[in-house]
């Protein structure tokens, strides 16, 4: 139950928003992608060179900023919400584990949010840097040319990396933001600063994990 | 006739009044066995006894142990206490519900966590005991959308559900309507017959007054020391 409404919340309800900021990011980056690849005369790179900023970067990166700012602090707010009303002491008394019933199914849910946005993420990215880039004739009008390009690009390592780049860092803000959620000693005042502690540790943690996996990955 | 087995027992339990508790208690003992009710009779200011929450193992006693079952909840890891408070039902003192779930949710809660029981079953039980106590359907909106009156007896309803040990009411009149608690009274004495031991913390004298119990034991809080009076093991007519 807890997990169905935190996926529904964190990710399908955050598709809408994520379609048009990929959308946009596409479109910026794919073309000028393309106008650089060709001015230089190297069009040949433009699929490595999209794989690298959008997948291996820009998409896990803008989609856990996304959901920090979108879910991570809602979900902050409203656990020290139910701290200050004392509910989670109600669900204690009532035989449930705080932890299992609100801090494991939220941060599972994160993960599992934030890897699936990233996807969707680079599909409409590429999607629009594509339509773009014909409509503008700065790219292969033929949606084959670019998909061959693309997929030139991909290694067996970027999937490696976009799964680490979201479900970890994914996992990292959802106990992050419950357990600065949960530390509220029942005063309303501290609700903001617990959302505000939740947005600076989760975007540290999330730079700090992106660098040590693309470090890992491709050093 | 009942087994006499031990569901609830203080032994020499000291806590100090502090910053969670306003109340404090000084070598309370006495034990609950199966079918028992408990009535204390807390004074006017001191309301936030610390009884209910120890009782659950929530809050640690200063001194002496509080066992669940013949079991410290001291010596219980936080799992096991979880399973532990599983077996008990408790009507709050404070706001008792989970605001970000509706009404069947918030009843159907503890129940369908802690047994193995079909949701549908336990919605059915809870549909039942709501009309019992005067509900003729159970609100669907959550708990900040529904009148207090109702979320009172629902919260009686909730402590009903399913077969607890132990059923902790903290002051359940407050706030419910004067001619419903004969209803309450008569459920709980249905529980005890069935073996469910009852600890009522009350400051209302008329639950004190009562004579209609079964097996009930009475005790009263003089300062911070819990004083027992004389029980009646007379059945309920």
């Amino acid at each position: 139950m807890v997990l169905s409404r935190q996926i529904l919340f964190t990710g399908y309800d955050a598709i809408g928003f994520i379609a048009v900021v990929a959308m946009l990011a596409g479109i910026s980056v794919v073309v000028q992608a393309q106008v650089w690849m060709g001015r230089l005369g190297q069009s040949e790179l433009l699929g490595p060179l999209l794989v690298t900023v959008i997948v291996r970067e820009v998409g896990p990166l803008l989609v856990n900023f996304i959901v920090i700012g979108r879910s991570a602090t809602a979900m902050a707010a409203e656990l020290a919400g139910m701290k200050v009303r004392r509910e989670v002491d109600v669900l204690d008394a009532q035989g449930l584990d705080p932890l299992a019933f609100l801090v494991m199914p939220r941060a599972i849910s994160m993960a599992l949010c934030v890897f699936g946005l990233a996807v969707l993420f680079i599909l409409f990215s590429f999607f629009s840097g594509y339509l773009s880039g014909a409509f503008l004739q700065t790219g292969p009008t033929d949606p084959a040319i670019f998909v061959r390009s693309v997929m030139r690009g991909v290694a067996p390592a970027d999937f490696y990396n976009v799964l680490a780049k979201t479900l970890l860092p994914g996992l990292v803000i959802g106990v992050i933001a419950a357990n600065e959620g949960l530390s509220v000693e029942g005063v309303a005042t501290d609700v903001p600063q617990a959302v505000t502690r939740t947005v600076t540790r989760s975007n540290l943690a999330v730079l700090i994990i992106s660098v040590i996996i693309s470090i890992l990955t491709y050093m | 006739m009942q087994e006499q087995t031990s569901i609830l027992e203080f032994r020499e339990v000291t806590i100090r009044a502090g910053a969670l508790q306003t109340t404090g208690m000084r070598d309370v003992d006495f034990s609950m066995i199966r079918g028992d009710i408990a009535l204390v009779m807390v004074e006017e200011g001191h309301e936030h006894l610390p009884l209910a929450p120890l009782a659950q193992g929530l809050l640690t006693p200063d001194d002496g142990k509080v066992y669940f079952e013949g079991e410290c909840w001291e010596d219980a890891g936080p799992g096991r206490q979880s399973m532990m408070r599983g077996r008990t039902r408790r009507v709050f003192g404070h706001y008792g519900w989970v605001t970000n779930l509706d009404m069947m949710e918030n009843l159907c809660l503890a129940e369908s966590h802690n047994t193995q029981r079909p949701l549908e079953d336990i919605m059915q039980e809870v549909r039942s005991l709501a009309r019992r106590f005067g509900i003729d359907e159970v609100p669907e909106a959550r708990p900040t959308r529904v009148h207090p009156l109702i979320l009172r007896k629902l919260e009686w309803v909730r402590a009903f559900v399913g077969s607890p040990r132990l059923i902790i009411l903290e002051r359940p009149f407050l706030g419910a309507p004067k001619a419903d608690g004969a209803r309450l009274i008569e459920a709980v004495c249905e529980a005890a017959k069935r073996g469910v031991a009852v600890l009522w913390i009350s400051d209302e004298p008329r639950v004190f007054e009562f004579r209609d119990w079964t097996c009930v034991r009475r005790f009263r809080m003089n300062g911070d020391k819990m004083l027992a009076e004389e029980s009646n093991k007379g059945t309920s007519t």
